[in-house]
């Protein structure tokens, strides 16, 4: 255990994590002003002047203090719809593992369905449908990223299935070692699906400071105002990152035949 | 084998329906199509509205409509759309060129850019180049699509002027959006390739081709990169859904002319018909290419058929 947490892969991703953490739990020691305060003669000001390290937004709002409030719409969408995903599936696998039959043959179509029908086609139909906002997001990212960990509890649950019903009790936490290593990597996959909707404008509210629509307010002032559509990138590739490096380390430790 | 392409048949095609009913039903929640259709000044009467609810045949049960939608389908009718007030289909068959010319483009561009690198990779293993290739990879998975999509248009083409950074003035205007989609796509592509790569060279093979003295380059351009082709090319096809996702947000970024674009759209001006209409293309599209992968996959290894 001592050399996996010293392994740099550990290190980086969690330092990344947990800065982003930080950040999302205590904007307001980290900002410098508050993410709605605007100052319309400072608007579009340069990063590195006195007052704004990152520059102002179109609307003279402060980048970073911005870039630390989007943190939490983040971290929010990440985390609650990867902790849904995570519960409907682990039941969904367990129960169709466990009876097989026509549960287990329905799950098996629903996987290849959603294999080949991409998530921002679907959720852009259905926003469209029932219109933006942060719970719709994560509920919509539930409902379509389930079968992925049903499919996988399903099969750990199959190699298993002959001990008998109590014993199969017991093992269950065996099983969820892949599924947290999907887990992981899913919760940065979820933060970039966030960012891509709020940048059509059909993700969380625009009034929310969330990194996707902040990109989307510098596209109209990339000749201008290069940093608007720059920073925020950076805050969702440090993000990203952290996840899918501490995703990676955890393969490496929970499954020990992937290491080379 | 005979019997594994008919199974894989049967599978897409009530793939296919289940997307097109999902589609279709997910709309029809949006609620009264004829009130989003009304274009009078007044509020609509009771009358225009049973009007223009039969004309678009939303009067009848949901599964007749869907089984009217399927049939128009398949002799290529997918209604009128409100907007431009033209046959849906006729505005998908101009924007599909432009969709497909950036789908083949991204991922010939991916190919171009994630084989040398992965067979680099491979050769030299732990070098430094190895090494950069696999943290340059893992943060091009980091960063958002169309956030790299707009760093480009700013440095190549506001910037620097090499390239047209928006819009469609010729085939110049591909390289950008072609470009932003198929780095994502590489950033996997060359791990996939580099780890082939390594599992081959320790094949017997290999060993008695290098025993038989056959020149190194010879080794790694004939046998090596040859066997690694198959599993590239069906791991290239099956991303094909997630770069038809892509293509949707980077059509918007670049203003590019196609079927995604027209999807957007459709959404923002309530166009339900060319909504369901472009989701339906792009998941028939997407089927079929998912399809025509598996089943040439099988011909060429026959490993597969056992299932």
């Amino acid at each position: 255990m001592r050399n996996h947490l010293l392994s740099p892969s550990f290190l980086f991703g969690i330092a990344l994590v947990s800065l982003v953490v930080i950040a999302a739990l205590f904007p307001g020691l980290l900002s410098p002003s508050s993410p709605d305060t605007f100052d319309l003669h400072a608007r579009l000001t340069p990063p590195g002047s006195a007052h704004y390290l990152l520059g102002t937004d179109p609307l003279g709002r402060d980048m970073l203090t911005r870039i630390i409030y989007g943190s939490r719409i983040a971290l929010t969408v990440g985390l609650l719809s990867v902790i849904l995903t995570f519960a409907i599936g682990t039941i969904a696998g367990l129960v169709s593992g466990y009876y097989g039959g026509i549960i287990d043959a329905l799950l098996m179509r629903l996987v290849d369905i959603q294999l080949s029908f991409p998530f921002i086609l679907f959720a852009i139909t259905v926003i469209a449908v029932i219109g933006p906002g942060l719970w719709k997001v994560i509920l919509i990212m539930a409902v379509t990223q389930w079968v992925q960990f049903a499919r996988i509890e399903r099969g750990q649950v199959l190699s298993i299935k002959e001990v008998g019903f109590i014993i199969l009790m017991h093992l269950l936490p065996n099983t969820l070692a892949p599924l947290i290593v999907l887990a992981t990597l899913n919760i940065a996959n979820n933060i970039l699906l966030e960012a891509s909707l709020s940048f059509l404008g059909l993700g969380v509210s625009p009034n929310v400071p969330s990194w996707g629509g902040m990109i989307a307010d510098g596209r109209n002032y990339l000749q201008s105002a290069w940093w608007v559509a720059t920073f925020p990138g950076f805050a969702l590739a440090i993000t990203v990152l952290g996840f899918n490096l501490l995703g990676d380390w955890l393969r490496d430790v929970l499954d020990p035949r992937s290491r080379k | 084998m005979f019997q594994y392409i008919i199974k894989r048949l049967a599978q897409g095609i009530l793939t296919l329906l289940v997307v097109i009913l999902m589609v279709a039903f997910t709309i029809r929640l949006s609620g009264d199509p004829a009130v989003a259709m009304f274009q009078g000044t007044s509020g609509p009467t009771a009358a225009e509205l049973a009007r223009i609810r039969h004309a678009l045949g939303t009067d009848r049960p949901f599964l007749i409509q869907y089984w009217e939608f399927l049939k128009g389908i398949a002799v290529g009718n997918l209604g009128t759309s409100f907007r431009y007030n033209e046959p849906v289909s006729k505005l998908i068959t101009e924007r599909l060129p432009a969709t497909l010319s950036l789908a083949l483009v991204s991922l010939f561009l991916s190919l171009l850019i994630s084989i040398p690198l992965g067979m680099y990779a491979a050769v030299f293993q732990n070098s430094i180049l190895d090494q950069t290739i696999r943290i340059v990879s893992m943060f091009g998975l980091s960063f958002p699509n169309f956030w790299i999509g707009i760093m480009l248009i700013m440095i190549l083409g506001v910037e620097l002027r090499w390239l047209p950074p928006s819009g469609f003035e010729g085939w110049q205007s591909l390289i950008l959006p072609g470009l932003t989609l198929s780095l994502i796509l590489s950033s996997t592509t060359i791990r996939l390739v580099r780890v082939l790569m390594v599992d081959v060279f320790h094949e017997q093979y290999i060993v008695t081709a290098r025993a038989k003295g056959l020149a190194e380059h010879t080794i790694q351009y004939k046998h090596a990169l040859r066997n690694v082709m198959i599993p590239v090319m069906t791991y290239i096809g099956l991303q094909f859904g997630g770069l038809i996702g892509g293509i949707v947000i980077i059509e918007q970024v670049f203003a590019w002319p196609g079927v995604g674009r027209l999807a957007l759209e459709a959404i923002s001006y309530r166009d339900y018909p060319l909504l369901q209409g472009t989701v339906t293309v792009l998941a028939i599209f997407i089927v079929l290419v998912n399809l025509t992968v598996d089943i040439s996959y099988a011909l060429i290894d026959p490993r597969i058929r056992v299932d």
